[in-house]
């Protein structure tokens, strides 16, 4: 059983299926509706009607039969959908606005300039940035963005300007007001137009309202309250997570600027070759690549995550945004995946490269007298090192005698060791890594190391040198004197600095130059220090 | 450039001459214009040609009366003005050139058919 309702359509009365009335009332307003801006809109529907009337009671039989839903969609079929009403497309619009344009520089005495009243009916705050939009004729959105930027820039003053424009601005809220505002010429067409349109809003928002407030009637006012704070609270976080949607588009885009920067300039130095960054053993670039390829990839790695971080902010801040398109999602995905290979597949190929250690020693004898007092001392060399201390890195310094530049090393470690023999001996060992063991002690063997036994002093260098094509090697000095038992040494305080913790026993040798040491019994023994007693106690 | 909007805004043109041209011969109400143009296969759906009329009419191209009909309500009867038929005239002394200059050059460009 289904409730009929009567119509009258087109001056003839009709009983129709309420299902059927849906339908056709839906399909009229939806005409109405994409008729909104044509002159004799009601004498068309009314026409309309009268044709659909015409059509109904071809198909009738009696007056009493009832109209059904398959007879509505038939007529709907034969008089097409709301869109077939339009004639025109898009260029007609265009022609609209010229003679509307045309017509307005006949009526001279108005103005076509555009007024800055603040629009509250699209503003996030007092719709001013909105305003703003609208008298410069660009998306609101890019005012918004231009806002938050001086906001950041000004350290906040600009909230102060904001406020001020807030409170002194007008907003627009006559018909006229918004069409200035917009910039849209204020004659009688223009001004029905808006009103039509606001009239439909009104409309639809009356009748949607009715059912609201019908619903609100039966609650109780705590739950109104309720329900009022809670849309409060709703939207003070949707302005929340604008401003959080500002703050990553302003920082993602800042960082993506950034990163774009220093990208063009060295990658494009190193390009172009205008410097040669691979000297320097400073900062990212340690890898067997060319810089500029090395930027670009940890540029990919570093920009696409802020890239999207970027995007994710701009589409906080408007949802209406379609911003991610797969293909594009897809290939910076598989780019930054590309990326991340490629620097992996560097980093194994370097650590590969420097696994082997090669090492090559050389033992001297010091030809002395042991029953001198042995004087051990540091030597820097000014040139390469400001101050004394144990590097494991290399630097890359000038040499301004051969005028070429020099790897200086200060990789040293120094211990004193006993001996059975008579003789004070000196063993050197120069480490190295390499891809390989005889790599490793090729690269070794250019290790350059001074020392020079002066009477009864021995003049330790406290850097050694080499080529610069080692700069990436782990390169490494061993320095072992091995003293007779009971002959007599002292130090110098650097030689501490330098002191190879691996031998404890005869470590910790005192700063004081002064302290005179020796060894018995394979014990490090202070033969001058004011406590005299075997340093190696403390270790114990 | 959507083909829909082009053969749109083709056949809005020659709509309306027909239109007019209908009128010409006779008097016409709106079933039996629709009658026509759909046999002549112009229009799909009738919707189109509401919006047209009232148009046409507005523009003073068109007059209607009301007449009464054998079984229903009365029935709007439109009829060309002074106007109509001037301004039907100059759009088929438009579209006797069109045709011509349209066939001049669709042909020259496929000598092949001949």
């Amino acid at each position: 059983m289904n409730k009929t309702i009567n119509v009258s359509l087109g001056k003839q009365f009709f009983h129709i299926d309420e299902e059927a009335f849906i339908v056709l009332k839906n399909y009229l307003d939806a005409i109405k509706r994409y008729l909104i801006n044509e002159e004799g809109r009601d004498e068309i529907l009314a026409d309309v009607e009268a044709r659909i009337a015409e059509l109904f009671s071809e198909k009738l039989q009696s007056e009493r039969e009832v109209v059904q839903v398959h007879e509505v969609e038939r007529v709907i079929k034969i008089m097409g959908q709301p869109s077939d009403y339009k004639v025109e497309q898009e260029d007609d619009t265009y022609t609209n606005t010229q003679s509307e344009t045309y017509s307005n520089r006949q009526n001279t005495q108005q103005s076509t300039g555009k007024k800055f009243y603040r629009d509250e009916e699209k503003n996030l705050l007092g719709g001013v940035c909105a305003g703003l939009a609208h008298n410069f004729g660009i998306d609101i959105l890019w005012m918004r963005i231009l806002w938050m930027v001086l906001f950041f820039l000004s350290y906040g003053t600009f909230t102060i300007l904001y406020v001020v424009l807030w409170i002194v601005v007008p907003a627009a809220r006559t018909t006229a007001q918004k069409l200035a505002m917009m910039g849209e010429p204020i004659n009688i067409s223009n001004i029905e137009k808006k009103v039509k349109e606001n009239a439909e809003k009104a409309t639809n928002y009356a009748k949607n309202f009715d059912y609201e407030k019908a619903a609100q009637n039966g609650k109780s006012t705590v739950t109104r309250f309720v329900e009022q704070l809670t849309e409060i609270l709703s939207k003070v976080a949707n302005v929340l997570v604008k401003i959080i949607g500002f703050i990553l588009v302003f920082i993602a885009g800042l960082s993506l600027v950034g990163m774009f920067i220093s990208f063009i300039s060295f990658g494009s130095i190193s390009f172009l070759n205008i410097a040669d960054f691979n000297l320097s053993n400073e900062g990212p670039f340690v890898f067997e690549a060319p810089v500029w390829l090395q930027m670009l990839t940890f540029f990919c790695i570093a920009a696409t995550p802020v890239y999207f971080l970027f995007l994710a902010g701009l589409k906080i801040i408007n949802h209406k945004l379609k911003l991610f398109k797969l293909r594009t999602v897809v290939i910076l995905l598989a780019l930054w995946f590309l990326a991340i290979a490629y620097v992996s597949f560097l980093g194994i190929k370097k650590g590969i490269s420097s696994n082997s250690i090669g090492e090559i020693v050389e033992i001297q004898e010091l030809p002395m007298q042991t029953s001198d007092t042995l004087s051990i001392k540091m030597i820097p060399n000014l040139t390469f090192a400001e101050s004394i201390y144990r590097s494991s890195s290399n630097q890359i310094k000038y040499d301004s005698s051969t005028e070429e530049d020099i790897l200086v090393g200060t990789s040293i470690y120094f211990a004193v060791q006993p001996t059975t023999d008579s003789i004070p001996k000196i063993r050197v060992s120069k480490k190295s890594t390499g891809s390989n063991n005889k790599e490793g002690r090729l690269n070794a063997s250019q290790i350059d190391y001074q020392f020079k036994l002066n009477k009864n002093e021995l003049l330790l260098d406290s850097y050694f040198t080499s080529d610069i094509s080692l700069k990436d090697e782990d390169l490494k000095l061993n320095i072992i004197l091995y003293l007779p038992e009971n002959m007599h040494f002292k130090t110098d305080k650097y030689v501490s600095t330098f002191e190879d913790y691996k031998y404890h026993k005869f470590v910790n040798l005192n700063v004081n130059s002064n302290d005179v040491y020796q060894i018995q019994n394979t014990e490090l023994i202070c033969t001058t220090c004011t406590k005299n007693e075997p340093k190696t106690e403390n270790h114990e | 450039m959507k083909l829909e909007n082009t053969q749109a805004q083709m056949r809005k043109g020659v709509l309306e001459y027909c239109i007019l041209s209908i009128l010409k011969r006779d008097d016409a109400y709106v079933a039996e214009i629709l009658e026509s143009l759909k046999a002549a296969k112009l229009i799909v759906v009738e919707g189109t040609i509401y919006p047209l009329l009232t148009r046409l009419k507005n523009a003073d191209l068109l007059e209607y009366r009301w007449e009464e009909s054998t079984g229903g309500p009365p029935r709007k009867y439109y009829a060309l003005t002074q106007e109509g038929e001037t301004f039907l005239e100059a759009l088929s002394q438009t579209w006797n050139d069109l045709q011509f200059a349209v066939k001049n050059i669709t042909e020259y460009k496929t000598p092949n058919h001949e």
